[in-house]
């Protein structure tokens, strides 16, 4: 049954098995218990739905296991709400009250503080959240991890985020390699290394036109109507009267909305590119990995995500957890194999709680 | 019953947690666990206590041990469903963690019980802790960020509205000290905010037919500020509002919703009963109030059309359950009955204080008309 046969058709290293059917099942179930407990229970929805995906996906034949549970999510999520979210709220209160009393500047220096502070937390949440799926995901008895704890990762973090924002974006090839490349590779399956060596350069070469088209239609529309520009103007002087020639101002008004579009379509190319090139320049020990969704695949993902809300007025967002996994497993490719005698048991230090932080930003997209 | 016949020993393969490697052996299930027979190793016999059963699939049982984290025992083929129920399905917990779990869940859910079946009186409890002096400055910065540079400054008018709060004030003063705003706007309506701030909207006092109606709306803020309403609402959003949207996600959100609409009904009552027995005390006439909350009813569950009444009256519940007032047919009728026995009412303002709070907005230099 699992004993691997060398030499006939090689069976797909990574497979994904799930059926919507049993999920539906499962998140049924997870929805009503979630609104009877007042949404606590989602821990343990997770968790079960977790349980379910990994067991449906097999690496050479033998199937994944999760192995986290509820109860540490949960507690995951009570230490970052009292421990962090709590005390950042009340530091946001004070800056008010700093305010009212005329400190004016100290207020806003404060804030911007705080505003750093959530960004840095934002990223040691992503790291921290990757280390712990990887701790609770087990395949024959041999569990995953993390090298570091995500503290100095927070701060890479909120330096390539204050980069992209500098930068109106442009630097995000920049950002988002670097950041893969580091979080990905302190990762480890047992005593496996993943290697992610994504380079800069041609993610930059493909984003430069999506980018420049877009900054360039700004400006241009900028320069061009005199609509838009009076509309802007009273956005921004926050006069909520618009001036006399109503129509040409409405026209402007309409422009932006589709500047706001070719804003979006311009980040969802992006944003296909930018995961196939980090993604297929990443491998574990010598098994190289692919991306194979095609932009196609991603508009039909997007776009069914949208029906699938829409038809169900909003009910269907128990099935996307359903969705995005079985979306990524089906277009990840791994060719080769791996020794699995080789592989020794991982040495590194185990979380205790779930991925709280990214939670509360909501980060963790499974 | 097949269950004395059926099998009792399974393919199983091993993964000892070191490594990944697979290791060939055989189980043979027993009644008090099963055997491990691995080749070149002594059988090795498991009892149920110490395994529960991890993920299964059809063909395929994985077992667990409680004293080995890492290890994995799978069971191929079908496994008996008699011996399979002797196993348990999680790990036996610590004794030390059932004690913290469940004194944890207990704390959760006698807190959760007394807010939910209480939470008007905790949060009136707790209302008076936050100091004057911390709440005034909040609400005054609400009322410049509502009202801008719209604030009226009638002085005559101000001083006939702060006459009639006076007059409104119970025997033994009100809760916090008032601040009467009035704010130029068409809007026809009024708050309470923190720190005793009152604000009325000119388009109230415009639309008002008789002094009473203002009175009586000023009578039911007040009692918003004297039960402290505003800070149980801070209080509210800032514990069980924060606990529920960060722990509860969007469900969680919703359930917040809820109930702060449900408190805000009560609150609303509250400052009802206390608008009555002031107005009464004042001998001012809940009549006025009453017509007031009257024309605000929609116009549909006017109409007095005996069919499809059912409906209506659920729809109109639903709406109640959905709002954070009570509904104003209710209200009004409370307000009509307190009114039946009052004896010799006087009027809330004299003709020139009433001239007065209606030119409250008027700007020097230009006639309100």
């Amino acid at each position: 049954m699992t004993v691997e046969t060398p030499g006939t058709d090689q069976p797909p290293l990574v497979s994904f098995k799930g059926s919507w059917t049993e999920f539906l099942g499962i998140a049924i179930v997870n929805l009503v218990l979630t609104i009877l407990t007042l949404g606590i229970y989602r821990c343990w929805a997770k968790a079960k739905e977790r349980r379910y995906l990994w067991s449906r996906t097999t690496v050479m034949g033998d199937p994944l296991e999760y192995t986290g549970t509820g109860g540490e999510l949960f507690l995951g999520m009570v230490i970052v709400l009292f421990g962090v979210l709590m005390p950042i709220f009340l530091a946001f209160g004070f800056a008010d009250s700093l305010r009212m009393a005329g400190h004016a500047l100290e207020a806003d220096a404060l804030s911007i503080l705080l505003w750093g502070l959530l960004l840095y937390l934002a990223g040691v949440g992503t790291y921290r959240a990757q280390r712990y799926l990887l701790s609770r995901t087990t395949w024959r008895g041999i569990r995953g991890g993390m090298v570091a704890r995500g503290w100095g990762y927070g701060l890479r973090f909120l330096g390539c985020s204050v980069a992209g924002l500098l930068t109106l974006f442009l630097a995000m090839p920049w950002a988002n390699t670097r950041l893969w490349n580091e979080r990905w590779n302190e990762a480890r399956f047992g005593s496996l290394e993943f290697r992610a060596e994504a380079p800069v350069r041609p993610l930059l070469r493909q984003f430069l036109p999506v980018w420049a088209g877009v900054v360039g239609l700004g400006l241009a529309l900028f320069a061009l109507s005199p609509g838009l520009r009076a509309f802007l103007d009273a956005m921004w002087s926050g006069e909520m009267v618009l001036p006399v020639d109503g129509e040409a101002v409405r026209n402007g008004a309409r422009l932006v909305v589709f500047w706001y579009a070719a804003v979006a379509a311009g980040a969802f190319v992006y944003n296909v590119l930018c995961w196939r090139h980090i993604v297929s320049h990443t491998r574990l020990d010598r098994v190289p990995l692919r991306l194979n969704a095609t932009l196609k695949d991603w508009l039909l993902f997007v776009l069914g995500n949208a029906a699938l809300l829409v038809f169900t007025l909003g009910l269907g967002f128990i099935m996307l957890r359903y969705r995005v996994y079985a979306f990524a497993l089906r277009h990840l490719e791994a060719e080769g194999a791996l020794d699995p005698d080789a592989i020794a048991q991982s040495q590194l230090a185990v979380p205790m709680q779930g991925e709280g932080l990214a939670d509360a930003f909501d980060f963790s997209p499974v | 019953m097949p269950s004395t016949s059926a099998p009792s020993e399974l393919e199983a393969i091993v993964h000892d947690g070191e490594t990944a490697a697979a290791h060939p052996a055989r189980a043979r299930l027993t009644a008090e666990g099963l055997t491990l027979l691995r080749e070149g190793a002594e059988p090795e016999p498991l009892i149920f206590s110490d395994l529960w059963l991890g993920d299964r699939a059809p063909g395929r049982h994985v077992l667990r041990h409680a004293a080995r984290p890492d290890w994995r025992l799978v069971l191929l083929g079908d496994v008996p469903p008699g011996w399979r129920k002797q196993l348990r399905r999680s790990p036996r917990p610590s004794p030390r963690r059932v004690a913290l779990w469940g004194g944890a869940a207990a704390v959760a859910a006698g807190l959760a019980a007394a807010l939910v079946l209480n939470g008007g009186a905790i949060l009136a409890a707790l209302a008076p802790l936050l100091p004057y002096s911390w709440t005034e400055p909040f609400g005054r910065q609400m009322v410049r960020a509502v009202g801008g540079g719209n604030e009226c400054s009638g002085q005559a008018g101000l001083a006939a509205l702060r006459h009639l709060a006076d007059r409104l004030r119970p025997a033994g003063g009100l809760a916090e000290p008032v601040t009467l705003h009035v704010i130029e706007s068409p809007v026809d309506n009024a708050f309470a905010l923190p720190g005793g701030h009152v604000v009325l909207f000119s388009g109230l006092i415009g639309k008002a037919k008789s002094p009473e109606e203002v009175a009586g709306v000023l009578a039911h803020e007040l009692g918003h500020v004297h039960h402290r309403h505003p800070n149980q609402r801070i209080i509210r959003q800032f514990s069980a509002g924060v606990v529920l949207r960060t722990l509860g996600g969007d469900v969680g959100v919703l359930a917040d919703t809820t109930l702060s609409l449900g408190h805000s009904r009560d609150a609303e009552r509250e400052a009802d009963t206390f608008a009555i027995a002031r107005l009464r005390e004042a001998r001012i006439s809940p009549q006025a109030l009453a017509d007031y909350f009257a024309r605000h009813e929609p116009a549909a569950a006017q109409t007095p059309d005996g069919s499809g009444r059912l409906l209506r009256e659920t729809l109109r519940k639903i709406g109640d359950y959905a709002s954070t007032h009570p509904a104003m047919a209710s209200r009004a009728a409370r307000f009509r009955v307190a009114a039946g026995d009052m004896p010799a009412p006087r009027p809330a303002l004299d003709a020139d204080e009433w001239q007065a709070v209606r030119a409250v907005c008027a700007r020097p230099g230009r006639t309100h008309s």
